[in-house]
């Protein structure tokens, strides 16, 4: 039911990308859900933008993973999703039901995933999550029945943390990626709630733990709401997740012919597109990537893109006061030349990569004229400064 | 010096400016083509005041230099046939004097003043001082040295000598708040970051051998969590170990493991040798465990854990060393893991964190022991109540038997004796006057301020909503993207926060 790529499962044991990608908005025992309210609702109610998110992020792996953005080594084996509600929207404008994300659902899906990854050592698991989460020391996400019982009102909580130790411990696929669009707030009273008794999805026994690469992305740090923009559509975090796969998210130096998106040139360029995302209240966005989990080896390849890779450029003047009056410009030779008008922060702008001209302005000599020239624009992330060099 | 061939030239990389202090500091590259294919001949990692020529074909090169800070310095260069350039790799900001190099080239101590300005309390200073306390006049900032031990019942203990407040640093930058050195001992030793408006905090200090550890408190916006605007930089006397740190507590492991072999071998050749930097082994072990490099790890796990009998990070480090041997011994971790909480707090955040995942997967698959429930029973307070961004163990509380997360410890470190300027700040009547009135008042204003420094960002942006510019909970929620009864929730606990110091106060 919730297999979405490919119509079944062939089974392959070559190397693959298997996804899980669960999306929550509807909660029936939070606020507004129709539900009894749980006990441990902590004022959280009915989410718009996880379903949309979940349903973005499935809908460009398989659209993409498998056309324009091929990983010839790694190709995409399944998707699996889970939405809450369950009504599926697909690249083409079809709509289906896929299975509820409920915790005995996503449990179920959970145990299908991992035993795909586990088919290949070279496989490469991805699992996505976008609704409501916790974190008081660990990380707990919420399923759709979360606080269901008033008896057990942690029994339909993911433990996240334990879940991914888990997956650490005793998976056989070497590289498993984590993006998890939740909050990471913690409203939970320890006096009222000493223990929170969450439920991990794989809890494996004491084992030896393999080398293994792991990528987290979280799209908030401890202790901070993730966001959706005001009245739903697709997260902020999501949004900038599918830019970096589409095209900002390249690694240089190049390997190859291709540009390659990495494990850790994404994470480079998440951290950096969500420092420049604009939220609505008025502060930018975050990814965190740091934390316990990661561990290393060489960075895997997710994919390569299909033509030039996106950069994220950020151009800046020494002394920084010197922007208000400069007209900042790069110039690409053959193409149109990008330019800002005077202002006092950092020009932040996105150039494919390749050799630029850049140039500092003053158009009453307030400061001296600065260009540097045929200078390398290399992905994922790059600041020039003018000036004082 | 080697004569470059005919149509080649040289390029000449050089990092650093203040040799004198941070002689062994280190920084990740890369340098790239025009072709952006990497120079295979270049190095990966440049050393202070070791510059590093190269003969190139003629071209246009990149060079790209990792901070520990997450920053990336990019600099570019045109070698000519037989030319020679050079590229000087220095940290967006300068350090204001030689002692501090450690801080600004690692850390990337923020730009510009604003958040030193966000400092309330400066009127407390009139507070009492107990022994062996120093405190910055400037910022209001208090520090006192701990000394830790479990041994008996788990004191806690006031050092009354050996911390020396410093305050040469605070004129040349406006962010730097406060800065001590400290004689650190072999042992469990802790600062107290305490005053200043700031969130009072308890963070492990590593032994620096015969030096003094230094330590810098600066004003930083970005720091996380959000609710505490600084950050508590400790020096750990070894450059490479605080770089790995960082690059590991950032998630930039790439860049550690530019930096990670040599560490090992340093690390390897003092613990083979039972020489005593357990600082260094430490930050290696850690480094190791992360790459997965069994092979180097060998049994100097088992001396790390043996031989510095102080330092819990020993048992968790073999404790994760042997978990990643086949048919690791459930009942010998626990064993480990148990004798590391029995020792106290690891001294890095890194450690802190594997003791409560190692007790946690331990826990989660032998319910029923006593020993691994009981370690994590003593530590849960403190995992509850730390900084997980913070390199070396740090937790929030005003007493060290008492851990709270700041929403908590910022309310009862008001109540204490001398915070009384604070209450002309809170006036119960703005509940009321907010009612009907959209502008803000200058208590509504003050109390911004107040809560500015006592609870997170996020509620504090709600806040300023509704006070400030008069929105409806809903549409507060609306324009910040987020549930409107979060936002109500949120405005609730505040007031019932301030109630409750009011309370207090008048109590």
């Amino acid at each position: 039911m919730s297999l979405v790529y490919p119509a079944s499962d062939p089974g392959a044991t070559t190397p693959q990308a298997h996804v899980l990608v669960i999306g929550v908005g509807r909660y029936p025992y939070l606020i507004n859900g129709g539900g009894t309210l749980a006990i441990n609702h902590f004022n959280m109610g009915q989410l718009d933008s996880p379903p949309e998110s979940a349903q973005a992020m499935a809908n460009w792996l398989i659209a993409k993973s498998t056309t324009s953005h091929l990983n010839p080594n790694v190709p995409l084996g399944t998707v699996e999703l889970l939405l809450s509600p369950t009504t599926y929207t697909d690249s083409a404008g079809s709509t289906r039901t896929v299975d509820d994300a409920t915790f005995a659902n996503i449990s179920n899906a959970f145990e299908t995933w991992l035993a795909r990854c586990d088919r290949n050592a070279d496989n490469v698991g991805i699992f996505y999550f976008c609704g409501h989460g916790l974190e008081r020391t660990d990380a707990f996400l919420l399923a759709s029945d979360h606080g269901d019982s008033r008896y057990k009102p942690w029994r339909h909580t993911i433990h996240f943390s334990a879940t991914e130790l888990g997956v650490r411990a005793a998976a056989k696929a070497k590289t498993f990626c984590w993006l998890i669009d939740a909050c990471r707030n913690n409203p939970i009273d320890t006096t009222r709630w000493p223990l929170i008794a969450a439920q991990p999805l794989f809890n494996p026994p004491i084992q030896q733990m393999p080398p293994r690469v792991t990528q987290m992305l979280r799209a908030t740090t401890l202790n901070d709401v993730a966001h959706g923009p005001p009245g739903g559509g697709i997260s902020y975090f999501t949004a900038a997740l599918l830019r970096c796969l589409e095209k900002l998210g390249a690694e240089s130096p190049m390997a190859g012919s291709k540009w390659e998106v990495t494990t850790d040139s994404l994470r480079r360029a998440m951290e950096e597109l969500m420092r420049r995302t604009p939220l609505p209240d008025g502060s930018f966005g975050k990814c965190d990537s740091g934390g316990s989990s990661n561990t290393f080896g060489q960075p895997t390849t997710l994919h390569t893109l299909p033509g030039a890779a996106g950069v994220l450029v950020k151009i800046t003047y020494e002394p920084e006061a010197a922007l208000e009056f400069a007209t900042l410009s790069a110039e690409r030779t053959g193409q149109e030349t990008r330019s800002r008008k005077p202002a006092p922060e950092p020009w932040t702008l996105e150039l494919e990569a390749a050799q630029y001209d850049i140039r500092a302005r003053f158009a009453n000599g307030e400061y001296p004229d600065k260009e540097l020239t045929n200078r390398t624009v290399a992905p994922p992330v790059i600041v020039y400064p003018l000036g004082g060099i | 010096m080697a004569t470059p061939e005919p149509n080649h030239g040289v390029l000449i990389l050089e990092y650093g400016n203040y040799p004198a202090d941070s002689a062994d500091a280190v920084v990740p590259i890369d340098v790239i083509g025009e072709d952006f294919h990497e120079v295979t001949s270049a190095p990966k990692v440049l050393e202070l005041g070791k510059p590093v020529r190269l003969t190139l074909e003629p071209g246009s090169y990149l060079v790209r230099a990792y901070l520990p800070s997450g920053e990336i310095v990019a600099r570019q260069a045109r070698v000519e046939p037989g030319g020679q350039a050079v590229v000087s790799i220095l940290p967006t900001k300068p350090s204001p004097r030689e002692s501090l190099t450690w801080a600004y080239i690692l850390k990337n101590v923020p730009d510009g003043g604003r958040a030193a300005t966000r400092s309330m309390f400066e009127s407390t200073r009139h507070v009492p001082r107990r022994g062996g306390e120093v405190v910055s006049e400037r910022s209001g900032i208090e520090m006192t040295l701990w000394s830790h031990a479990v041994s008996p019942q788990n004191s806690w203990q006031r050092v009354e000598a050996g911390l020396t407040l410093d305050e040469s640093a605070a004129p040349n930058d406006p962010n730097a708040l406060a800065e001590a050195s400290v004689d650190v001992p072999a042992g469990q030793y802790w600062l107290e970051v305490r005053g200043g408006g700031f969130p009072t905090r308890f963070v492990a200090l590593a032994p620096n051998g015969s030096r003094r550890t230094h330590v810098l408190v600066v004003a930083d916006d970005r720091s996380e969590p959000a609710f505490d605007p600084i950050d508590v930089m400790v020096n750990l006397g070894n450059r490479r170990a605080e770089a790995i740190l960082s690059f590991l507590s950032l998630g930039s492991l790439e860049e550690a493991k530019r930096l990670g072999e040599s560490l090992v071998d340093q690390a390897e050749t003092m613990l083979a040798q039972k020489v005593a930097d357990p600082i260094a082994a430490t930050v290696a072990g850690y480094y190791l465990l992360k790459a997965s490099a069994l092979d180097r790890l060998h049994d100097w796990t088992a001396n790390l854990a043996n031989m510095f009998t102080w330092l819990p990070d020993g048992p968790v480090i073999r404790a994760w060393h042997l978990l990643r041997l086949p048919e690791p011994d459930p009942k010998e971790i626990r064993t480990l893991l148990v004798d590391a909480a029995a020792r106290g707090l690891p001294l890095f955040t890194q450690g802190l964190r594997m003791l409560h995942d190692g007790l946690g997967l331990l826990a989660r698959s032998e319910p029923d022991d006593l020993s691994t429930s009981g370690a994590l029973q003593s530590i849960r307070p403190y995992t509850a109540a730390a900084n997980w961004s913070a390199l070396t163990t740090t937790f929030y509380g005003s007493d060290p038997k008492q851990p709270r997360l700041p929403s908590q410890s910022a309310i009862y470190e008001l109540n204490q004796p001398g915070r009384r300027p604070v209450r002309a700040l809170i006036d119960p009547k703005i509940e009321a006057q907010n009612a009907g009135a959209p502008g803000p008042t200058k208590e509504q204003v003050d109390v911004l301020r107040c809560l500015d420094q006592i609870v997170p960002s996020t509620r504090r942006r709600m806040l300023e909503s509704v006070f400030k510019h008069g929105l409806t909970p809903e549409a507060a929620g609306s324009e910040l993207g987020i549930q409107s009864n979060y936002v109500e929730t949120q405005l609730v606990e505040a007031m019932r926060e301030l109630r409750s110091l009011m309370s207090n106060l008048d109590n």
